[in-house]
């Protein structure tokens, strides 16, 4: 072979081992902020397809352990095929896991696979920074800070779960408004400092500051060219923090389906034996009428039987809102506490979590959204995907609670103060009474509380308006 | 054939009224109630799991009294057997209402009918059991051991479900889970009861 054909030869080689280590995977998976997952917490889950046909992402998630076993949740997101880049958003519940994996499946074919170790479950919150400037924060923050563009933020409240701040301080871009809002919604504090500040400020979306959560709107005019030099430090923002994830728990243990109680046995043995006793009547008197007598009473005893004991709903759902806020704005999810007598599938319509490691399914973008599989006679509880709603509970200019909307709200609560035992749409309160006690889980939901809350219920709803006040 | 039905609900009727099978009878259901009695919640808010136990003493006892007298038929004359028949299928049928409280009470992933249809052909198919096992005794002439026979076959019909793997003569676990396997096998049995019984009843005619 000639040194020519042979210099060819390594040519062609090496640029066919350019171009395949340069073609673009088929499937890539983001889950979290730039991979930064946060475990025990809704995350956002972000999937490119290229000319991949229709098929599925499927990631089970593993949360038992050596002495429960494997406990998987698993999440399948159906995909339309098509030529081009296609891009699917939307968001996940993460358990702690043990194992973490997914594959997306197209025509047959796994096109993309991947994993999580079991040390890559931090539940730790992360804190995003749309700036240039990310090293500022990076230093005043210890922990998990994630570096990300101002379009990447999504204005999905879900998203924000596993989010403690948000800094903007305009040199990377300002976020939508409506993202900041959502985020706000799920009690992420917002420190936006500078140009950011400033053209926030003038948003007419971002100006009430009234959103629900936690916002903290610096002064732009004060920390102008001061970048993030006045923001909270990371012992401030966890003291700031509700734990929204706590608050669920409580509240989901302070309801519960309680399971249809049963006729007393004496009732039960004296009938049955009532029974027995005519059937006994009816074999003595023999011949027809003893027979005719003896289907009429199996026949009739049956039906009555079947119709005393019967349970005209074998599984019993009941739903339940929970709403946090400050101003206007409040983050809302629903529990749906479920309890079936016999075993088997039960079915939650939207995108919800179990508040106990319980294995399910969930199929985002598809009715029903959640299904478990539970053992006769038990019941659980699952949380709907947080998004930010209406508040009902507010709080007045005079300082004090204000109902929002058509209906009253009644057991109202101060943290650390006093009661109101109803509290009218529109109404001011009048003067406050002593509140009474509390016992059980309203007890460690109000502890949840910080000091200054207010709280309420609309008949199973509860509503919580945050203190106002800014904190630092 | 309405006539034999007619004539076999006259012979139950008359079995039933005195003698032995009427107090058998009555223990089949007092046991009934006992069981449902220990196996119903204690207070409201526990967990009804009443009707495993009641369904499971309910096919113990109906397998017991069928395969029992099963194996006398052949020593009974005609008329006699026929209301034996039709006197074991009322007892079995009588404990039902008793079940079906603990079936509606519990909620179990299982048919309201299944029992209904379990108990129609589990009893046929465990009189055809009983009576072929009679055969064989006298045959063997150990009549005497027949007391002994009835309860080692219930256990025998589960011990062989057990060791196979399968659900196919236990009486105990088809109470509680509908099997086709065991509806299957015992609608064999008592299609062979009613042919021996049909052929003989010729023989008899003949003779």
């Amino acid at each position: 072979m000639s040194r020519g054909r042979t210099w060819l030869l390594l040519a062609c080689a090496a640029v066919a081992t350019i171009a395949s280590a340069q073609a673009p995977r088929l499937a890539e998976l983001e889950l979290g902020f730039r991979g930064e997952s946060v475990a025990d917490a809704w995350n956002p889950l972000r999937l490119t397809l290229r000319d991949v046909g229709a098929g599925r992402l499927t990631l089970v998630v593993d949360q038992g352990s050596l002495r429960e076993g494997e406990v998987p949740w698993t999440v399948i997101v159906p995909l339309d095929g098509g030529a081009g880049v296609r891009v699917w958003e939307g968001d996940v519940y993460l358990p702690a896991w043990r194992s973490l994996r997914w594959s997306v499946d197209a025509g047959g074919a796994v096109v993309a696979s991947g994993a999580l170790p079991r040390e890559a479950a931090d539940r730790r919150r992360v804190d995003l920074v749309v700036s240039a400037r990310a090293g500022a924060v990076a230093e005043r923050l210890p922990g998990r800070v994630v570096d990300v563009g101002a379009a990447a933020l999504p204005s999905r409240t879900a998203a924000y779960d596993g989010v403690r701040s948000i800094w903007v301080d305009g040199s990377a871009g300002i976020p939508s408004g409506a993202a900041l809002a959502a985020a706000a919604a799920a009690g992420v504090v917002v420190v936006a400092v500078d140009a950011a500040g400033a053209a926030l400020a003038a948003d007419p979306g971002w100006t009430p500051v009234a959103a629900g959560g936690w916002w903290v709107l610096e002064d732009p005019v004060a920390l102008a060219g001061m970048a993030f030099g006045l923001g909270p430090t990371a012992g401030a923002l966890e003291a700031a923090r509700v734990d929204l994830t706590a608050l669920t728990s409580a509240f989901a243990v302070a309801g519960g389906v309680v399971p249809p109680a049963t006729p007393p046995v004496t009732t039960v043995v004296a009938v049955a034996a009532a029974y027995v006793v005519l059937v006994f009547v009816a074999w003595r008197v023999g011949g027809a009428p003893g027979l005719l007598t003896w289907v009429v009473l199996l026949t009739g005893a049956s039906g009555a039987a079947w119709q005393a004991a019967r349970r005209s709903d074998a599984r019993i759902t009941e739903v339940r809102a929970l709403q946090v806020g400050a101003g206007g704005l409040a983050w809302r999810t629903e529990v749906h506490d479920v309890f079936t007598l016999p075993g088997g599938r039960v079915e939650v319509a939207r995108s919800a979590r179990p508040i106990a490691a319980t294995a399910g399914t969930q199929t985002l973008g598809h009715v029903p959204s959640t299904t478990l599989h539970l053992p006769r006679w038990r019941g659980t509880s699952l949380a709907e995907a947080p998004r930010a709603a209406p508040a009902m509970l507010v709080w007045g200019a005079d300082g004090l609670p204000r109902v929002e909307g058509g209906r009253p709200l009644t057991s109202v609560r101060l943290v650390g103060g006093g009661a109101w035992a109803v509290l009218d749409p529109g109404a001011v309160p009048g003067a406050a009474t002593d509140p009474p006690p509390l016992v059980g889980p309203e007890a460690a939901f109000e502890a949840l509380l910080p000091w200054g809350s207010v709280w309420a219920r609309d008949a199973s709803d509860w509503h919580v308006a945050l203190p106002a006040e800014v904190r630092w | 054939m309405n006539g034999a039905f007619a004539q076999a609900g006259r012979a139950a009727a008359d079995r039933l009224r005195h003698g032995d099978l009427p107090q058998a009878g009555l223990l089949v259901l007092a046991t009934m109630v006992a069981a449902l009695a220990l196996a119903w919640p204690a207070r409201p808010g526990l967990p009804n799991e009443s009707w495993y136990g009641v369904a499971q003493t309910r096919g113990a006892l109906v397998a017991l009294l069928a395969i029992g007298y099963g194996m006398g038929l052949a020593t009974e004359d005609r008329r006699r057997a026929w209301g034996t028949v039709g006197a074991v299928f009322v007892v079995a049928f009588s404990a039902l209402p008793i079940e079906m409280a603990a079936l509606a009470a519990t909620v179990p992933a299982v048919p309201a009918w299944w029992p209904w249809v379990m108990t129609a052909v589990a009893v046929g198919g465990q009189l055809t059991l009983g009576a072929l096992l009679g055969a064989v005794m006298r045959r063997l002439r150990l009549v005497v051991l027949a007391p002994l026979l009835v309860p080692a076959a219930v256990a025998g019909t589960i011990a062989l479900d057990v060791a196979a793997g399968v659900n196919l003569l236990n009486p105990l676990l088809a109470a509680t889970r509908p099997a086709p396997g065991f509806l299957a096998v015992h609608a064999a049995l008592a299609l062979v009861g009613v042919v021996v019984a049909a052929r003989a009843a010729r023989r008899r005619e003949a003779a």
